[in-house]
């Protein structure tokens, strides 16, 4: 399964694949944040790690540190 | 409205609405927007916003955070923290019935960092009909955070430059305070903030720096006394905070910030362990703050250090001269040619 990614930090679009069906803090994990690091988004609304991700979807990945 | 079910899996209840499944709000059928590992909460919008919003009263109120203040200064920089404590404080200041004064200081830093910054705070200023002064350190005193980090060592300045800013703020944030008659000056250090400080502390072993946090320090003659009241908040909060309620902020990263490796590991393995432990980080400041602080506290008094007023300025200071006006005499030269 592949989702779509916005690395906000960053300024970088990737894509991600999964074997099978995945969720929120399986895409964190991958990308080597804990989700105590970091707001995931969907159409600008925050999610929970449990929720399972979709298909062909975008995600906005936030790093909450200021860097301050 | 479409017909909606909910389902339990591995301890968290799922929202199942035209097909798709959501973890859903503890307190309501809605959709929860995060979990509050700490609380065992998955809260819904309008929900987290409450729950922040009182959790933020109870605490202060716990420990005394507002006792007998007539007026407090908010120390707002624009980013998600000061801007979350900004419109907490608004909540509380309502609810205890002080005034509140905000300060944003205009440091002069490129990058367009200073004028975000100066933007988002003033919008936030605005909304909430907050009284505000707009401290700018060009215009006062010649020089900028800029000018330092391109001159200051040529000036003699051997401090690196964010420990310099952070000299500068403080002096700006307790001569506002002065000046405005506030009784306290706010700040928005987060749970993060604090985890970091103190686990860096005890590796070092700098026994002052532990000694000397504190959610609050009184008054000492012009020396204003401080409140942390986000120190039980984490930047994840602050963060979603922030972006549920739609608040003009500044992401940006300040151009000078240089990650320092351990102190971002500090930061890396607090989390990884949050995450398996959740509450783990506020167990250890409150242990820290309740338990190990007074008993260090009662052993030194680095805090009773004595003050006396800068011969320059008139504010407190240990030395003779200020360390602000250390930095602004050696500028002043620079500047001036």
């Amino acid at each position: 399964m592949k989702v779509r990614v916005k690395l906000v930090r960053e300024g970088k679009d990737v894509e991600l694949e999964f074997k099978g069906k995945a969720r929120v803090k399986d895409l964190i994990h991958r990308l080597g944040y804990t989700v105590e690091d970091v707001v995931v988004l969907k159409n600008g609304e925050p999610l929970v790690e449990d929720e399972v991700l979709e298909e062909n979807s975008e995600y906005v990945v936030m790093p909450v540190a200021s860097g301050g | 409205m479409p017909i909606s079910t909910t389902l339990k899996f591995e301890n968290i209840e799922f929202l199942a609405l035209e097909g798709k499944f959501m973890v859903k709000c503890s307190k309501c059928s809605e959709r929860a927007v995060i979990r509050l590992r700490y609380a065992r909460l998955n809260l819904c919008k309008k929900h987290f916003i409450e729950f922040i919003e009182n959790r933020f009263i109870k605490l202060s109120m716990k420990n005394k955070l507002f006792e007998k203040v007539g007026k407090a200064l908010v120390a707002v920089s624009g980013g998600k923290d000061s801007v979350t404590l900004l419109h907490l404080m608004s909540k509380a200041a309502e609810y205890f019935g002080f005034e509140i004064h905000g300060l944003t200081i205009d440091l002069g830093i490129g990058h367009d960092y200073s004028r975000k910054s100066i933007e988002a705070s003033l919008k936030n200023f605005e909304m909430l009909k907050i009284p505000y002064t707009i401290f700018s350190l060009k215009k006062h005193y010649g020089f900028t955070i800029d000018d330092i980090a391109s001159y200051g060592r040529e000036a003699g300045i051997k401090k690196p430059v964010c420990s310099v800013c952070g000299t500068i703020k403080r002096y700006i944030m307790n001569k506002v305070a002065l000046d405005v008659n506030a009784d306290v000056i706010v700040t928005g250090h987060n749970l993060d903030d604090i985890v970091q400080y103190v686990l860096s502390s005890v590796y070092s072993g700098r026994i002052e720096d532990i000694v000397r946090l504190s959610l609050k320090t009184p008054t000492r003659g012009k020396l204003i006394g401080r409140a942390k009241p986000l120190a039980y908040f984490s930047e994840k909060e602050t963060l979603t905070y922030v972006i549920l309620k739609k608040l003009p902020f500044n992401y940006d990263v300040c151009p000078y910030y240089r990650p320092r490796s351990f102190h971002e590991k500090i930061k890396k393995i607090s989390n990884e362990l949050e995450e398996t432990v959740p509450g783990s980080k506020i167990t250890l400041i409150r242990s820290f703050l309740e338990k190990i602080q007074p008993a260090l506290e009662a052993k030194y008094s680095f805090s009773t250090w004595k003050l006396r007023e800068c011969k320059l300025c008139g504010m407190p200071t240990t030395g003779e001269i200020c360390s602000f006006c250390k930095i602004r005499l050696a500028m002043e030269n620079i500047v001036k040619r």
